[in-house]
């Protein structure tokens, strides 16, 4: 055979191969910032070692619009809208899934919260009740109403949980899907962080929040005994400095004063984080939608520091907050150099040289056995 | 970039025609027919740069019962379903987006100046005689500029022909059209309604779509009727050496938003509104020179209509109106028998509402100039197209409104395109070279090489939002994409049987790619993040032997790779653009009854630029099968029987848009004249 024939046979040979199936990494159980990443059309679970910021990317598909959540030391991932179920991920088995459990065409599920071995409660955003899973197996078991809390248009818009022996907090957004005009979605006169008993799963109390709209996740800071959550009332196309950080102590079951305000950040604020009396930590968007990591002193209630900002030009935005052990782990998902950024709490720097690549854009940030 | 495609194209030109050469020492081209019908129409001119499709003759349109189901089965073109034939899809041309092509009709254009792309299934087939196949560069006598390329939907009318015809089909989606026509000496009108109940059943994931396969189910699909009904009307008159030309066109549609896998609607309804028309005149005014002039309107209307707010889009019904009017005019200088040269120029101003707003106004002028020269008849030719596209924006208050106070600004350039085309007859060589008499075919076999260039203005939404989640993005640069290509296409000079060929390599590259990313937790903004490459080739081969057999044969090899400055996205593989893709049809029988089948294989696709393998489909095949049957004295009564999808696959091109699976279609076809219908 000629030289040139059996160049030309080569080549032909490897055009005719077909496009490759990618794989998955292998992934350690413990000591993990999970991190749920996505471009809106795909997503993935991948993970970060929280000891020498090892990166494992697409460990497992998820729903593009999908947050990463861990209760009584079970990670799942909450698909939301679109996909709606919940998964639960076994961590010994390189996050394999366990379960995957459909709660329901246009359920949109938000968080989850384990409240014992044989009952898990999960908030659905497109419903009036809370959805009971099993979270062992994923078997739906019963719901609770909160109908009585919704705005006009039926739903209440139940967002993050969090568990306090046996107390459950519900933040409710009532956004009035039914307004038409210049505004989308804005929020009803009145938000709500709904407590509810886990010995019998009817609302207790209903607080109405100091600023409406509840974002965020809620956080606990334990100095204070208190949960932290942002509430940015109009918020992101409905622009508007009208929100704040709120904080909700849980002794007196009564409002602090605000961490720190939207008009005194000067920015929209989507989530914070509470260090210490003296030191918090907030993302948020200005008027431009350019992003900000802005460092405040909730006793002050003034910004002390910006740590970090991304052009609204460039495509992406901070999406999420993580604290561990004197770190702050941010989710920039600027579109030319995404990643998970750590920031020392102390020195206020930038401990990484350059974002900790999770494939996509982080999206959620989960810390997990850490 | 240039230097390497200007090398690209030269080693493939000269790889290829020593091989030509040689396998057509012992041909002749004598016995060729014609097969490309022409029309002439303003500023019309250089054969060989774009490929004839046939919407009327074969089976593969006597199997057909929409537009695209023709269309795809091209080389180089890929059409993505979004549900079943009738509803929506959109077209891609050697890789591009669907953005990137320009869809006309008679040379009117259907794309919409806010974006997206033009659904190519609200185009009726019966309707059509054929379409003109553009690759990488929009041709002059078509407004605007697209860098995959461009479709020109040609109508039906033969002038000098006076015959009714009727057009009708039936399917077990539940659905079926009559259309019914008219073509006399002047005039043709053609009537067409069409609906379908589009109900078929699809694989439900029931939300787990990754690893709980115990839930799935399967159900029916709900929501996604149309109906539609339209008339196309053209008249001719001659006045004097002069013709006059006018169109119009109108056409309905509603039907179903049906909602993705998982999350259904079952109210929503979307309604769209076409009215075009257009007057042309030629007007030769000796010898030498050839003046066209025309002018033309459009309208375009949509309404989402969504009552029960089940799209969660914060509004009950949104109207869109797209209103758009252009004047051409192209003189044709004939300086030499071997020298053709033409201008155009047109100018167009398109207005855009949402409800009662005004978005904005686009005012566009094109200019260019292209020439043909053929120095001897027998060599070749060299064909160059160059035009220059000034497009000017001017939003309107509304978008400014939701701004925040940046105030949106009109926006001006002008884009150049242009295409470089260079044909050499190898038959007619040889035969001139050993003293043989050449013929003068239109169709004779060429081998080529192109030099395409092209840029895209940004569209109004891109450029300023949509006053809503989409926000303006000041700044925004023009897509551009450069892409060389070479080929052969043509009769080859077989002798009992008919042969016809076209295959051509490509590579392109394309730079500042528009993508839509999100900007905060509720909005997304329109930004040049991707560049890309593309190198493919396309093949298309049909063998005939009288009307006892007819093979087709077409292929398609893309190796779409990113190369945008998204790091998660930089050297994966393009979405829905498959390695290979091959369609065959074959066709037998007598002239009162035909057979055919065929099968349209698909390679490897990503359905997300990430490459995730969730979204990995490793194969899909699809076969199918008919008959058709031709009744009365002059057979003129046709009828076709398909089954598409025979083994019922049902792989989507689209993730969340289920697609039927095996479908049975009638379709009957009946001519009434004095002509004796011509037979395959």
């Amino acid at each position: 055979m000629k030289p040139g024939l059996a160049a030309l046979f080569l080549i032909l040979f490897g055009a005719c191969s077909d496009l490759p199936r990618p794989e998955r990494p292998d992934v350690p159980s413990s000591n993990l910032l999970l991190v749920g990443s996505s471009d809106f059309v795909t997503g993935f679970l991948g993970a970060i070692s929280l000891t020498d910021n090892t990166v494992y990317p697409d460990i497992l598909p998820t729903h593009s619009d999908a947050v990463v959540r861990a209760s009584s030391d079970r990670p799942f991932v909450v698909n939301k809208l679109g996909q709606d179920n919940i998964t639960l991920l076994n961590a010994e088995q390189s996050f394999s899934p366990v379960f995957e459990t459909a709660t329901g065409s246009f359920s949109n599920p938000h968080d989850i919260v384990v409240v014992d071995s044989n009952t898990a409660v999960v908030s659905l955003y497109g419903k009036d009740y809370l959805q009971l899973v099993h979270p062992g197996t994923g078997a739906l078991q019963g719901q609770v109403d909160i109908s009585a809390y919704a705005d006009g248009d039926g739903l209440p818009e139940a967002s993050a949980l969090y568990l306090s022996g046996t107390d459950l907090y519900v933040a409710v957004q009532r956004l009035d899907r039914n307004t038409v005009g210049s505004e989308v979605w804005p929020p009803a006169s009145l938000s709500y962080l709904l407590r509810i008993s886990t010995t019998n799963y009817q609302v207790a109390e209903a607080f109405s929040l100091p600023f409406t709209n509840p974002v965020s996740r809620i956080r606990y800071f334990a100095p204070r005994n208190s949960l932290i959550l942002c509430a940015p009332a109009r918020f992101a196309f409905n622009y508007a400095l009208d929100g704040g950080i709120v904080e909700f102590d849980l002794d007196t079951k009564t409002f602090s004063t605000s961490p720190l305000a939207e008009d005194q950040a000067g920015l929209e604020l989507s989530d914070a984080i509470l260090v210490s009396a003296t030191l918090g930590f907030a993302i948020g968007t200005d008027g431009d939608f350019n992003s900000t990591l802005l460092a405040f002193n909730p006793s002050t209630q003034s910004v002390t520091s910006v740590l970090s900002t991304l052009s609204y030009s460039v495509g992406g935005y901070y999406s999420d907050l993580a604290y561990h052990n004197n770190r702050l782990y941010l989710a920039d998902r600027k579109l030319t150099d995404p990643g998970v950024r750590i920031f020392d709490t102390t020195t206020l720097q930038e401990i990484t040289a350059a974002p900790l690549s999770t494939g996509l854009p982080p999206f959620s940030l989960q810390l997990y056995r850490e | 970039m240039k230097k390497l495609s200007i090398a690209y194209l030269l080693a493939a030109l000269f790889a290829v025609t020593p091989l030509l050469d040689a396998q057509n020492t012992k041909e002749d081209v004598e016995s060729q027919k014609e097969v490309v019908v022409t029309a002439e129409r303003p500023g019309k001119g250089q054969e060989g740069s774009y490929q004839s499709l046939s919407f009327s003759e074969g089976a593969e349109a006597r199997s057909a019962r929409t537009v695209s189901e023709i269309i795809e089965k091209q080389a180089g073109l890929k059409v993505n379903r979004y549900g079943p034939p009738g509803t929506y899809s959109s077209l891609s041309i050697r890789g591009s987006n669907a953005e990137q092509v320009g869809i006309y009709l008679e040379g009117m254009p259907l794309n919409d100046a806010s974006g997206g792309a033009v659904n190519i299934e609200n185009l009726p087939l019966g309707l059509f005689d054929r379409a003109e196949i553009y690759r990488s560069y929009t041709p002059l006598h078509l407004p605007g500029s697209h860098l995959g390329g461009a479709l020109d939907l040609m109508t039906a009318v033969k002038p000098g022909q006076n015959k009714f015809f009727v057009k009708s089909t039936a399917h077990t989606l539940q659905g079926g059209s009559l259309g019914l026509g008219y073509s006399g000496n002047s005039m043709l009108h053609y009537l067409e309604f069409s609906g379908s109940a589009n109900r078929y059943k699809y694989d439900d994931d029931n939300g787990t779509p990754f690893f709980n396969t115990a839930d799935d189910i399967e159900l029916e699909r709900k929501n996604e009727d149309t109906l539609q009904g339209g008339y196309t009307g053209i008249f001719f008159h001659d006045l004097g050496k002069s013709r006059l030309t006018v169109l119009a066109d109108f056409l309905a549609k509603e039907q179903g938003l049906p909602g993705v896998i998982g999350n259904e609607t079952e109210k929503v309804r979307y309604h769209t509104y076409r009215g075009l028309s257009k007057a042309a005149l030629k007007t030769p005014l000796n010898e030498n020179w050839l003046l066209q002039a025309h002018t033309y309107a459009n309208i375009g209307y949509s309404r989402l209509q969504d009552n029960d707010f089940e799209l969660a889009a914060g509004y009950k019904s949104q109207r869109r109106l797209n209103t758009q009017g252009g004047l051409g005019f192209s003189p044709t200088w004939y300086v030499l028998d071997s020298l053709t040269l033409q201008m155009i120029s047109e100018a167009r101003f398109t207005r855009l509402f949402l409800d009662e707003d005004i978005l904005a106004d686009r005012f566009e002028l094109d200019g260019g100039l292209g020439a043909e020269f053929m120095p001897l008849t027998w060599l070749g030719r060299l064909q160059l197209n160059g035009k220059l596209n000034y497009v000017q924006d001017n939003p309107r208050e509304v978008l400014n409104q939701n701004t925040f106070g940046r105030n949106l600004e009109s926006r001006k350039q002008a884009q150049p395109a242009g295409q470089v085309r260079l044909g050499a007859f190898p038959l007619s060589i040889y035969k001139k070279l050993t003293g043989q008499t050449t013929s003068e075919k239109k169709d004779r076999l060429e081998v080529f090489a192109t030099v395409s260039y092209a840029e895209r203005f940004p569209s109004l939404t891109e450029n300023y939002g949509d006053g809503g989640l989409l926000l303006p993005a000041p700044g925004l640069k023009k897509e551009e994409a450069l892409t060389n290509a070479a080929g052969i296409q043509g009769l080859l000079p077989c002798k009992v049987v008919s042969c016809r060929i076209y295959a051509a390599y490509f590579l392109t590259a394309m730079n500042n790619l528009i993508l839509f990313v999100a900007n905060s937790q509720k909005t997304m903004i329109a930004i040049n993040a991707g560049r890309a490459q593309i190198e493919g080739v396309e093949a298309d081969f049909s063998l005939g032997y009288k009307h006892y057999l007819q093979l087709n044969v077409r292929y398609t090899y893309l190796n779409a790779i990113d190369k945008s400055r998204i790091p998660f996205y930089l050297n994966k593989y393009l979405p829905f653009r498959p390695r290979h893709t091959f369609t065959g049809m074959i066709e037998t029988g007598s002239r009162e009854i035909r057979f055919f089948s065929g099968a349209d294989w698909q390679g490897a696709n990503y359905r997300d630029r990430y490459n995730s393998y969730y979204l990995y489909l490793e194969r899909r095949t699809r076969i199918f099968a008919g008959s058709t049957v031709y009744l009365g004295k002059q057979h003129n009564h046709e009828i076709t029987f398909t089954v598409k999808n025979i083994f019922d696959q049902r792989q989507v091109d689209v993730i969340g848009y289920p697609l039927p699976g095996r479908v049975f279609e009638l379709k009957y076809q009946a001519t009434f004249s004095g002509q004796k219908r011509e037979k395959p």
